[in-house]
């Protein structure tokens, strides 16, 4: 690795942070926000005091009455939010309650609710400067000299991290406080932390508090050890040498059994007092989900059997086809190389701490597993489907290392000379383009984005498939409803999402929320099952035309009506 | 060593492959991400919905512009929430592109459209259709205001285009029945209850009419039925058990031309939901009923 491409991936993470942080100020807050934005000021408040006072880390009541808020996610991300708040919160409008105004942080840069945003945004960027790193490692592999010349290490660097970031679901979940892309991050910095710890004790042993991170930002992260002990053992059965004792126990799993519980426990303090009980609450809460409504191909499903093909359908319809291919050649070159690869005859004696050093490294494999066992395990009929792609995000950084390797394979295959070498790199944003114009198109309404073959947000509508379902594409008509205020049916938006904009001074005055039957206007949300909640307001409203529509390439996403009577 | 020719040669297969498809997605990205519908094109089709005869309906083929066209375009509203297009011998239908879509197709139920015409307003189209056997709208339920009501108690209290009655309640309103919109009478009763409708009416060659349930998660468990009874003149002419399963369900007798009384009786056996745990009175499912009475075609 380079000092030069060091500088460049901090570069490229810090653009992304910035970007995010600027643009999705224009992102409306979706409904799963606003229940993090209230958990995140009561995890940070409870944090404050205890810093200032010790003795509260061990008072269980006070403990349990911070933590309680939404305990059905790991606390780390909405923590780090509420401490960003009391960092970077600018002060919300004078004139209201204390308890419905934002206030003031040390450094009063954001919104209260866009410095909650900003440790998610952080790692995205750290996701972008990741995989510049990782794809300029697959052209300069660390401890090799350069054997080929002929691609520009930064060719496979810059379409890494591009093909995760700029993708138009991946950029709209990536600027918002949810787990979605930063557990998507955390599992790619797991993995490659892996890959050295199969070589090093001391990356050994920082895996196990990276798992432990991981886990503590979302529970996908658990299925991260079961898919690393299939790669190892894959490594093990493909070395074709009995394995050793050492091997059979190695370092990095040992570290990750011992060390990711206990890190997750220490970043969870609602774990910290009957754990064993409100461990098994959490994971009957994700075993047993509720199954909520979405649509696909024209048809509502809300309970199992769920079809199997939608996570394939939604990321061919959601990411641009030029990139999955490249993607698939690259899982296809890596599977295919990993399995007639055995390691070198001089092999260093395997250890404990270091099992599989001088092996090679199995990335297609290791690719393979992780970018698409998250889509396989959506495939399954009783999970439910209703995020939409966010829950397969985990899988697109190792698709785009796939692609970054399939480009620098193919390219160096090609032998380009002269001029012909700047090819690779001058030809990323003609692969790029389609996936980048998405995203900008999209802005700010990124969740009802698709891809150019899918025909846009238009050919989805024309598909069937969902528009949205998080109730935050709002902004747009809050102008509207500025100008002459009444009592609003808020449909999806999320009371704790209303407030949010409240204590930012951003909510209209005029326009308490309040129940159909006493609204003078309502907002709806478009999803196909919400078609019952439209009529209603039509009932109630004396009108079946909207005053007010956002839309993305013509398509109604949110609509205000008015009462006409 | 330079690498072997066969490799070169899958290399540049596969990145030529990658490059025609990024090409082709640079073109379909220059028609997806552009707006097809300019402000000009609201106000063409404005205009030339505007002048139209006001008693033949305009339908708007592509149902997911749905509202933005109803705010764009008020001769939308006359037919929003139509129960099919029966009794419609002339229709237009706005449309993007191909304007028999499946909302469309479901709502001719059955008919053989004739196109007579189409007027080109930019994006959108305007198609002209004749509907050979559509016939027309002797008498709708939904609209007459002589239309009484009463329970297994007794007689309901009408106001408007609502009847209060000692077992629940029914009024004309929109509800939603299998994901589309639909104008119709909503009854709310307790289980078991029956709602007797009767009207005078001047009926044609068919009465038709539909019952569905709302909302979609009723639909989607399949709960207990409905039953709907039929009489003419005091004789009882049909009765139908419709399902949650059956969506919009049509049903259609035949009938002699005349001043007639009609009686609709409709019993919800159960109106609330079975759940794992058991039966669930209050989460409440709503039959959607709508009778008109048509005349043959001219």
């Amino acid at each position: 690795m380079t000092r030069r491409a060091l500088v460049l991936a901090a570069a490229l993470g810090l653009a992304v942070t910035a970007l995010l942080a600027r643009g999705h100020q224009q992102v409306g807050y979706v409904r799963d926000e606003g229940v993090y934005f209230h958990a995140s000021r009561a995890y940070a408040d409870w944090a404050a005091r205890a810093l200032a006072s010790p003795a509260l880390l061990l008072d269980r009541p006070a403990r349990d009455r911070a933590f309680a808020v939404n305990h059905e996610h790991p606390a780390l991300m909405k923590l780090a939010g509420g401490l960003s708040a009391r960092l970077f919160s600018r002060p919300g409008p004078e004139g209201q309650p204390p308890e419905a105004r934002a206030p003031a942080g040390a450094l009063p840069l954001l919104p209260e609710g866009a410095a909650m945003r900003l440790p998610a945004q952080l790692l995205a960027g750290l996701g972008a400067a990741l995989l510049f790193l990782a794809g300029f490692a697959l052209a300069r592999p660390k401890g090799h000299a350069p054997e080929d010349l002929s691609v520009s290490p930064y060719a496979p660097a810059l379409l890494a991290a591009l093909w995760f970031v700029g993708l138009p679901h991946v950029w709209y979940h990536a600027g918002l406080h949810t787990f979605d892309v930063p557990v998507a991050v955390l599992t790619l910095a797991v993995v490659l932390c892996y890959r050295r710890a199969l070589a090093s004790w001391r990356w050994s042993l920082l895996l196990g508090p990276l798992l432990g991170v991981a886990v503590s930002v979302k529970h996908n992260a658990l299925f991260i050890p079961v898919l690393l002990a299939v790669h190892y053992l894959a490594g093990l059965a493909l070395a074709g040498r009995r394995p050793t004792l050492g091997q059979l126990v190695p370092l990095p799993f040992l570290s990750m059994a011992a060390l990711a519980p206990l890190t997750a426990l220490a970043l969870w303090p609602w774990l910290w007092s009957d754990p064993l009980a409100r461990l098994g609450e959490y994971i009957d809460f994700h075993r047993l989900h509720a199954y909520y409504n979405t649509e696909y191909l024209g048809i509502n499903y809300n309970q199992p059997p769920m079809p199997w093909s939608y996570p394939w359908t939604l990321t061919w319809a959601t990411v641009p086809s030029a990139l999955l291919l490249l993607a698939a050649v690259g899982l296809a070159l890596g599977l295919r190389r990993d399995l007639s690869d055995r390691p070198p005859g001089d092999l260093p004696p395997a250890s404990f701490a270091a099992p599989l050093r001088g092996h090679p490294p199995r990335d297609g494999l290791l690719w393979a597993l992780f970018g698409l066992f998250p889509l396989a395990l959506i495939s399954l009929p009783e999970i439910p489907i209703f995020g939409g792609t966010k829950h397969w995000l985990t899988a697109y950084p190792f698709l785009a290392l796939a692609a970054a390797s399939a480009w620098l394979t193919l390219w160096r295959a090609m032998k380009p000379q002269g001029r012909a070498r700047l090819l690779p790199l001058a030809l990323l944003p003609a692969l790029l383009g389609p996936a980048l114009w998405s995203t900008a198109h999209a802005h700010p309404h990124g969740l009802s984005q698709y891809a150019p073959l899918a025909g846009g947000a238009r050919g989805a509508a024309e598909l069937g498939l969902l528009r949205g379902f998080w109730g935050g594409q709002v902004l747009p008509v809050l102008d509207d409803l500025s100008r002459t205020p009444a009592p609003l049916y808020l449909h999806d938006l999320h009371e704790l999402a209303r407030q949010q904009y409240e204590r930012e001074g951003r909510w209209p005055a005029g326009a308490p929320p309040v129940p159909l039957p006493r609204a003078r206007a309502g907002l709806l949300f478009h999803e196909r099952h919400m078609l019952s909640n439209e009529v209603e307001l039509w009932n109630h409203l004396g009108t079946t035309a909207p005053s007010a529509v956002v839309t993305l390439g013509d398509v109604p996403l949110t609509s205000l009506y008015r009462a006409s009577r | 060593m330079p690498p072997p020719a066969s490799d070169r040669r899958r290399a540049a297969v596969l990145l030529g492959a990658v490059g025609l498809v990024a090409a082709v997605e640079w073109l379909a990205a220059a028609a997806a991400y552009r707006p097809a519908i300019s402000d000009a094109d609201w106000d063409a089709a404005a205009a030339a919905l505007a002048a139209l005869p006001p008693d033949e309906p305009v339908i708007l083929a592509d149902d997911w512009l749905g509202p933005s066209a109803r705010a764009r375009l008020p001769a939308l509203a006359r037919a929003v929430g139509l129960p099919d297009l029966h009794g419609a011998p002339r229709l237009h239908v706005l449309a993007l592109a191909d304007w028999r879509t499946r909302a469309v197709e479901d709502d001719l139920a059955g008919l053989a459209p004739r196109p007579t015409g189409a007027d080109d307003l930019g994006a959108f189209t305007l198609h002209h259709v004749a509907l050979p056997g559509a016939g027309s709208v002797l008498w709708d339920m939904t609209v007459d205001p002589s239309l009484a009501a009463r329970d297994d108690r007794g007689p309901c209290r009408r106001s408007r285009e609502t009847w209060s009655c000692r077992q629940g309640r029914a009024g004309i309103r929109f509800a939603e029945v299998a994901y589309r919109p639909r104008r119709c009478l909503a009854l709310e009763l307790e289980d078991g209850a029956t709602l007797e409708l009767s009207a005078r009416a001047a009926l044609g060659a068919r009465l038709r009419g539909h019952l569905g349930l709302s909302d979609f998660n009723g639909r989607l468990r399949s709960d207990a039925p409905v039953l709907v009874e039929l009489a003419v003149d005091g004789r009882t002419r049909a009765r139908w058990l419709l399902s949650d399963l059956q969506g919009w369900a049509a049903f259609e007798v035949p009938t002699s031309p005349g001043p007639a009384a009609l009686t609709v009786r409709v019993t919800s056996l159960l109106a609330g939901t079975f759940t794992p745990a058991g039966y669930d009175p209050e989460a409440r499912r709503v039959p959607c009923l709508e009778l008109r009475a048509l005349a043959e075609a001219p």
